[in-house]
């Protein structure tokens, strides 16, 4: 089926066969490899996107469930050489270690901070504590949340 | 995955029709988050996915006369953030927020919820605790299934399978009521219940009685389940600890687990006593 939507801002279509997961169809179709799969079953959140700018696992979402919406994958928040804040909190604060599951931190911090731009450390938990991280325990990524979010107040002013 | 085509119907009317015609082959989706997972594994094997996705008017909640109108395709965070909710049918979104983890319930919608028919979820036995009713679209056109008549077994519901649900109506409940919704994890809050309650109270303002008592327990039998003999225990009395204590014996004698790997029978029902008190508690002090 020809699928059409708007991926990291830009329209794109692209003939995709309708029983492909929408991680299948950004990894392999379009060649973003940034979304990672692991689970394929919606637990650990390394296929983290934005839905609209809501966060989705695309492992348990067809493709075609897409069909003129927006995705946004970790690919969408640099420009250029150009860090996104958030991005560039993680670096800053050693949030990540392998990176396998940074891609999906990263997006799901960018939608909370859109929702709540100055989130308590409980509101931070309960809302990345659904992705699973195997290396830094956590806590560096807490830190680089927090910092995320006084960068993107920054920028914004 | 095996293949299938793909369609997205632009109104209930036609997805009624393919799911008809197509009968055991087809297989609507809503959210996906459910079925994609079994698609994925070959324990689905439809020729036809029926997309409910792009139905309108199936998105959002207004009030109706006495309730709410819940839309089949509203994701169930929305549930949980929906001003309405959070004021008259608070319980609802308690039960919305503990759903799995913000992804799975941005993509989740209230009707895959209730129609997937699986023993261990949360919005199902809040909304049978706040006596939903279903409504559900098929050629014959639309009939309403109270909740309490909705499921009947694990993975299986009164939705016959050419029939779509359109929204559930959720009635406000009467002023001096309270509720609250406890889930027990292995793990991570964001896993599925070992068990879960449900409780919606009435006190009466006068006498402290309790007027009306609907405990719902969840993932400890194939479908959500009133507590029938816990509520009748509390009806009519003014609740104390030796009552509620009373109840929450009767309750997880009532339940009727199974050995899994979240627990024995034995286990599920010492969590059952304890949640039970503590969702009684819970929502008796909110009612005041
Ligand atoms: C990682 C993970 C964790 C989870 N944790 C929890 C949890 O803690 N608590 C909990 O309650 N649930 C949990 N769930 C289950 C989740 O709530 C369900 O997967 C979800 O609600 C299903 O909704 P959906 O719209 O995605 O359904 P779909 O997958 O699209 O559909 C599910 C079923 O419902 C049918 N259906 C859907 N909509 C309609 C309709 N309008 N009319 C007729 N039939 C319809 C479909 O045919 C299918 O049989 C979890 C799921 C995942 C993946
Ligand atoms: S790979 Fe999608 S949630 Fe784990
Ligand atoms: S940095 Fe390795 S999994 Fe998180």
């Amino acid at each position: 089926m020809q699928l059409e939507l708007t991926l990291n801002g830009k329209t794109e279509r692209r003939e995709i066969a309708p029983h492909h997961t929408l991680l299948d169809v950004l990894r392999d179709d379009f060649n973003l490899k940034g979304t990672k799969g692991y689970c394929h079953s919606g637990v650990c959140g390394a296929c983290t996107v934005l839905l609209d700018g809501k966060p989705i696992s695309a492992c348990i979402m067809l493709a075609s469930q897409t069909q003129g919406k927006s995705i946004t994958t970790v690919e969408g928040l640099a420009e250029g050489e150009n860090l996104h804040p958030v991005q560039r909190a993680f670096v800053e604060n050693f949030g990540l270690q392998c990176g396998y599951c940074t891609p999906g931190m990263l997006l799901l911090t960018v939608a909370l901070l859109e929702e709540n731009p100055e989130p308590s450390k409980e509101e931070i938990v309960d809302y990345l504590g659904g992705n699973i991280c195997r290396c830094t325990g956590y806590a560096n990524i807490l830190k680089s949340v927090q910092a995320a979010a006084a960068l993107v107040k920054e920028a914004s002013l | 995955m095996t293949r299938f085509d793909y369609v997205r119907p632009s109104t209930v009317a036609e997805a009624v029709g393919l799911l008809e015609a197509h009968g055991d082959d087809a297989l609507a989706i809503a959210g996906g988050t459910a079925t994609v997972l079994l698609l994925q594994k070959r324990m689905l094997r439809p020729e036809l996915v029926v997309d409910l996705g792009g139905l309108p008017g199936l998105t959002g909640v207004e009030q109706n006369g006495g309730g709410l109108r819940i839309g089949a395709l509203t994701p169930i965070r929305a549930i949980e953030r929906d001003a309405i909710v959070r004021g008259t049918h608070h319980l609802l979104a308690e039960a919305a927020s503990q759903v799995a983890g913000v992804r799975v319930r941005n993509a989740a919608t209230v009707g895959g919820s209730v129609c997937f028919g699986e023993p261990q979820t949360d919005l199902p036995p809040a909304l049978l605790a706040m006596n939903a009713t279903a409504t559900i679209a098929g050629s014959q056109g639309s009939r309403d299934v109270p909740l309490e008549e909705f499921f009947l077994g694990p993975y299986e519901t009164a939705r016959e399978q050419g029939e779509v649900l359109t929204h559930l109506s959720v009635p406000t409940p009467v002023p001096g009521s309270g509720g609250c919704h406890v889930k027990f994890t292995m793990g991570s809050p964001e896993n599925k219940p070992v068990a879960n309650v449900s409780a919606l109270v009435t006190v009466d303002a006068s006498t402290r009685a309790l007027a009306d008592v609907r405990i719902v327990m969840g993932a400890v039998g194939g479908v959500p389940m009133l507590a029938h003999k816990a509520n009748d225990t509390l009806k009519g009395e003014r609740p104390s600890d030796a009552l509620i204590a009373q109840a929450a014996v009767r309750a997880s004698e009532e339940a009727d687990p199974v050995e899994d790997l979240r627990g024995s029978v034995w286990y599920k029902r010492r969590i059952i006593k304890v949640l039970v008190e503590r969702a009684l508690r819970c929502a008796i002090e909110r009612a005041n």
